[in-house]
């Protein structure tokens, strides 16, 4: 469904992703892991076309993401870390918006409306929302049109216990039809919904496993996070 | 393509009229265009009173003493409010996060910067349209018989139109560019100073006198006021507005690159 060959991205002299090479086939629930500034926005981006890359390519569903963008994004929901919403905007003119640039019909935002379950807050102001139901309405709009491949940036980041409990729910029963795409940094996060795990650190690819392997290597999550970064950054410097 | 477009002219335009700066503006030109206009009326009838028994009365003609310098009045406001207006475009979508929607969508970043113009160009006109109000007002409790211009005052009303759409494109060129919407703001407005400097500064003899003011989009608007349509001026406004949108363009694709 993805295919990375040597990304790369830098911003400046700083370099932000490098070298990045992973393939993620389709209906799999992945999990992208590293600490802060680690580089997994800037990768999501990449992927999702609003950023080009230095060097390297992107390939979604066999299309480029640079020299086919509008094909390859035909594929992508995408929930970036804030919720890209107008806040000035009802909810259902939020999702009306984006199923017209979707070219989607009423049927389709009804569709992503029970799925989310968003009926409640439909005619509310984006603004008065909770976090949660922000959260929910930022999925809703990657959902519509039903791309087969979900890209997901945090998406339980600021969450309170309940909400992040309905959210992972969620996604887990998005798993069984997309292919989901989860950037996170909370470990319990990757166990509870997904099934391989790709972390970075620094920009670069330091696993490319599924989670029982890792947990089998190194005894948890949190171990194998923290041996496989500390080796990295040894071997950096 | 065109359902795109619409969509986020639509959008725009919700954004603006769910905010009160499209109202406000609205007050405040209705007011000050009011307020100009009875100054210059009564101006106008102090003057034909003066010269009504003298021959060159014939000269004081109710459109140029009254709608022309209306007009000419109401660009200084456009200087001021149309940045205003523009500012939140695009810059307030990054500040926000729905830029990052609209560049992972279907979206083509010429289509972006067309329905937001779109959008602009509404709200301009739904402004040409107040400050049009009360001379037709005027116009309508006159005397019957009397030498109201309405051809000129369309004319006026183009010229106008124009001249907002130009300063929105500037103003949408200059949202593109930055993440603020003050800096944004900012400047558009300076260069919209810019174009009143160069028609200030401009005005003398010389090559320079007469080319500076030529290039500024105020002095293209006097010919408009007066109820003279030049294909010269409306080319010139409309190579504006296509360079102004050109440069948005590169702002938006400018983001792809530089993250």
């Amino acid at each position: 469904m993805i295919c990375a060959e040597q990304l790369s991205r830098s911003f400046a002299s700083r370099r932000a992703v490098h070298r990045l090479n992973f393939e993620l086939k389709p209906g799999s629930v992945v999990a992208f892991v590293g600490p802060n500034g680690a580089g997994k926005t800037t990768t999501l981006r990449m992927i999702t076309g609003a950023l080009a890359p230095s060097s390297g390519r992107v390939l979604v569903d066999g299309f480029d993401t640079f020299e086919a963008p509008y094909q390859a994004r035909a594929q992508i929901g995408f929930l970036p870390e804030a919720p890209p919403l107008y806040p000035e905007l009802k909810v259902i003119e939020n999702l009306r918006f984006v199923s017209a640039i979707k070219g989607l019909d009423k049927a389709a935002i009804d569709a992503v409306v029970e799925r989310c379950e968003l009926g409640e807050v439909l005619k509310q102001l984006q603004s008065q929302l909770s976090k949660g139901f922000r959260q929910r309405v930022g999925l809703a709009l990657a959902l519509l049109g039903d791309p087969p491949l979900l890209i997901l940036d945090e998406p339980t980041s600021g969450l309170d216990p309940a909400q992040i409990e309905g959210m992972r729910g969620l996604i887990r029963s998005l798993g069984s039809d997309h292919t989901v795409l989860l950037s996170t940094h909370i470990l319990s996060e990757v166990e509870a919904v997904c099934d391989h795990v790709l972390m970075i650190d620094q920009g670069e690819l330091v696993a490319d496993a599924s989670a029982q392997e890792l947990i089998d290597e190194h005894g948890d999550l949190q171990a194998a996070f923290l041996s496989r970064c500390a080796a990295h950054r040894k071997e950096r410097s | 393509m065109r359902q795109r477009i619409v969509a986020i002219m639509k959008v725009e335009l919700l954004r603006q009229f769910t905010t009160p700066l499209v109202y406000v503006m609205g007050f405040f030109l209705s007011a000050l265009s009011g307020y100009f206009l009875i100054v210059l009326g009564r101006s106008f009838i102090e003057l034909t009173l003066k010269f009504g028994a003298n021959p060159e009365a014939a000269n004081l003609h109710f459109h140029e003493r009254i709608i022309a310098p209306l007009v000419l009045n109401i660009e200084y406001l456009f200087v001021l409010m149309i940045p205003l207006l523009c500012m939140r475009t695009l810059a307030s979508e990054r500040a926000q996060g729905s830029f990052e929607l609209l560049a992972a969508s279907l979206v083509r970043p010429w289509e972006l910067i067309l329905g937001k113009f779109l959008a602009l160009t509404v709200v301009v006109v739904a402004l040409c349209g107040v400050v049009c109000l009360e001379p037709l007002i005027l116009a309508a409790i006159a005397e019957p018989g009397s030498a109201f211009d309405f051809g000129a005052l369309a004319t006026a009303m183009i010229g106008l139109g124009l001249l907002g759409c130009a300063f929105a494109a500037v103003g949408l060129a200059a949202s593109a560019l930055t993440e603020s919407p003050a800096l944004a703001a900012g400047g558009s407005f300076l260069f919209l100073l810019f174009a009143w400097v160069l028609r200030v500064g401009g005005q003398g003899e010389g090559f320079w006198g007469q080319l500076l003011p030529a290039l500024s989009p105020l002095t293209r608007l006097e010919n408009f006021a007066i109820g003279r349509l030049s294909a010269a001026d409306i080319g010139y406004f409309l190579v504006l507005i296509a360079l102004a949108l050109t440069v948005a363009l590169r702002g938006v694709d400018r983001h792809r690159w530089q993250g």
